[in-house]
This record gives structure tokens, C-alpha cells and sequence, in this order.
């Protein structure tokens, strides 16, 4: 004899609700949350340095660096800002349980702006709610400008596209436009920021677009949830 | 590579209906993955398998059903099947999609054996 159980639930409807509790207090207490994606080497460390130099006297941030074994990046990042390092053991993507146990080990309780440098990796991330406000996704002119059709998803469930390190433009056959049109394909609301972080360029209209959206999270206007 | 965690997130919804149905011998798994829920469920078979025998339910037999991803345009009303890479409206061009089905990794239902 058997019984058939009727479920019909997501398989991630217990770390969503996690996730969205702690959107919800962040929000409660006026933080804004940011999750970086991107490829490994595209820039996620470099441009918090940049950042944090940037909204130094304007904000308060804090990070929680997701790494797979080492704490490299948060020692890079413990001079500009609080840090507290989330060590996978090897797994490619955070979860939302991760990020509270690194918060409450923050020495910085109540942050304008919490980053959450995820791991690199351009697929499984996207899958994952960090209880982000924002996701923000970067992607370097070394990585060429047909990535966001390659990894649709991380590009659909993200707010804004950081294109990094424009410098090197010259050299390489990568075209904004190009990229941008991909990805506007895919995500018609993406807000694009095409950045350099050495030397700094673009840093400052990418921190306003942080600051408006901290502004209008502390008067009840809240990005669209996308996943 | 998340499906096996994903998986181990599964293996948890089920103990938690077993325990709520007080008992049974999990027969089969029926999961429905949408094409854009960004899981390959090949690996998600093969997680399956392996975390499976370690757990109270290593009769159970997992069953995947894919869904493609589905889109209705907002402004023409028109529903189509999306391509990954494109969620413009192929009739009007208009960027106001709802995607109506392909981006969830559901849990359908179990089937439990009882003795």
C-alpha cells in the first residue's frame, strides 16, 4: 500500500524565507545589503577597496567575503573597511546561512551599506538568495562582452552590471555596447556602471547609484526582488 | 556545482513530511526543475544517488520533470517560450515580461510506502 503526499514546494523555500527575513531586517535597521557576482579575477575585491575610499565620510559599510579556503580577500579589505571572512570549504556559492552567522560576527552591528562578496563563479551564486537588496554583477573587458548571454541567469537576477576594468579597453577587443545590449536582452532594468579601479575611474557615479538606493530603502522605496 | 546541496535541502523537506505524516518508506521523489531555475538536473540525479544511501530514505527513487521556460509579454499578452538569452517580446519588443513558468526547483510529491 502507498500514499501519494501532494507538496508542490520549492526545494529552497526554507533558505528563501531565511533569506527574506533577513532582507527584512536590514531594511528594519536601514541597511542596505549588496551582493557581488562575478567570475573569479574580475575585480569584486578591487573595487570595495575603491569604494570604501570613495564613501569614506559619506557612509558607513562593512563586507562579508565569501572565500573557498583562504582569508586573502578579507586581509586585502581589513584595512578600508569591517570585515568578517565566510569560508566555504570548498563550495562554490554562499547561502543565506553563512551570511548571518558572518554578520553577527561583524564588529559592525549596524552598517549603511553591507557588501557580500560572493564566491566567483557566474552560475551556481545566481541561484542563491543572500537576502540581498541589490545584486550587482560584474564582469571585466578581459572576460569579453558575450558573457551575459553565456550566463543568463546571473544577469537576469541582478539589479546593476559593473563593467570593470575599463582601462584596459584599448587592448582588448571587448565593446561596452555590445555588452550592454546583451545583457538589456536579458534584463531590460539593468542600471550599467563601467568602472576602472587602477587607477579609479567610474567609481563615483557607482557609488551615488548606492547612495540614491540607500535613500530611497530608508523611505520605503525597495528595489524589485529579482530571482 | 550546487545541486548537491541543493539536494541535501531536499533530503531535509522530506524528513520534515515524513516526520508529519508519522512515518512511511519514501518511495519515490517527484521534483519538477524549470529550464532557467539554473540546475542541471543530470547532476541533480547523480547527487541524488549518492546522498541518498546515507540518508533514512535510500529506497526512494527520484523522478524529474522539466519545465520549459515560459514568459507572457505585459503589454501584448502574447506567451511564448523563452530563449535563455532574450526576454524581449518576439511580437511587440516590449521588455515587460512575466515569466509564468521554468525558473522553480519544486518539490511535487512523494510517494510513501507503508507496511
Amino acid at each position: 500500500m502507498s500514499t501519494t503526499i501532494v507538496v508542490n514546494q520549492d526545494v529552497r523555500a526554507e533558505l528563501r524565507a531565511r533569506a527574506a527575513a533577513f532582507r527584512q531586517r536590514m531594511t528594519a535597521q536601514g541597511t542596505l545589503v549588496v551582493n557581488l557576482v562575478s567570475s573569479p579575477g574580475a575585480g569584486k575585491t578591487s573595487l570595495l577597496q575603491q569604494t570604501a575610499l570613495a564613501l569614506r565620510d559619506r557612509a558607513k559599510p562593512a563586507v562579508l567575503v565569501g572565500d573557498l579556503a583562504t582569508e586573502r580577500d578579507a586581509e586585502r579589505l581589513a584595512p578600508y573597511l569591517p570585515v568578517a571572512q565566510l569560508t566555504t570549504g570548498g563550495a562554490c556559492h554562499l547561502e543565506i546561512p553563512l551570511v548571518e552567522t558572518g554578520f553577527d560576527r561583524l564588529n559592525e552591528p549596524c552598517p549603511d551599506l553591507l557588501f557580500i562578496e560572493n564566491v566567483g563563479n557566474l552560475v551556481c551564486p545566481a541561484s542563491h538568495d543572500l537576502g540581498e537588496h541589490l545584486r550587482v554583477v560584474l564582469l571585466s573587458t578581459t572576460e569579453g562582452d558575450d558573457k551575459p548571454g553565456k550566463y543568463p541567469k546571473m544577469f537576469r537576477t541582478s539589479h546593476a552590471l559593473v563593467i570593470t576594468k575599463s582601462d584596459l579597453l584599448p587592448h582588448v577587443p571587448f565593446r561596452v555596447d555590445a555588452a550592454r545590449e546583451d545583457a538589456r536582452k536579458i534584463q531590460p532594468e539593468l542600471s550599467l556602471f563601467v568602472t576602472s579601479s587602477y587607477p579609479a575611474e567610474g567609481i563615483a557615479a557607482w557609488c551615488d547609484f548606492l547612495l540614491e538606493t540607500l535613500v530611497r530603502l530608508r523611505t520605503g522605496v525597495l528595489p524589485p526582488e529579482r530571482k | 556545482m550546487h545541486e548537491y546541496s541543493l539536494v541535501r535541502s531536499l533530503l531535509r523537506q522530506i524528513a520534515t513530511i515524513v516526520q508529519e505524516q508519522e512515518g512511511g518508506v519514501v518511495r519515490r521523489v517527484r521534483l519538477r526543475v524549470g529550464t532557467f531555475a539554473g540546475v542541471e538536473p543530470r547532476l541533480m540525479e547523480i547527487a541524488f544517488r549518492e546522498l541518498v544511501r546515507e540518508s533514512p530514505f535510500s529506497a526512494a527513487e527520484l523522478y524529474i520533470e522539466e519545465v520549459p521556460l515560459v514568459g507572457r509579454c505585459e503589454d501584448c499578452a502574447l506567451d511564448w517560450e523563452l530563449p535563455p538569452d532574450n526576454f524581449l517580446c518576439p511580437r511587440c519588443g516590449g521588455s515587460r515580461v512575466r515569466v509564468m513558468s521554468g525558473e522553480a526547483i519544486e518539490l511535487v510529491e512523494l510517494e510513501l510506502g507503508r507496511e
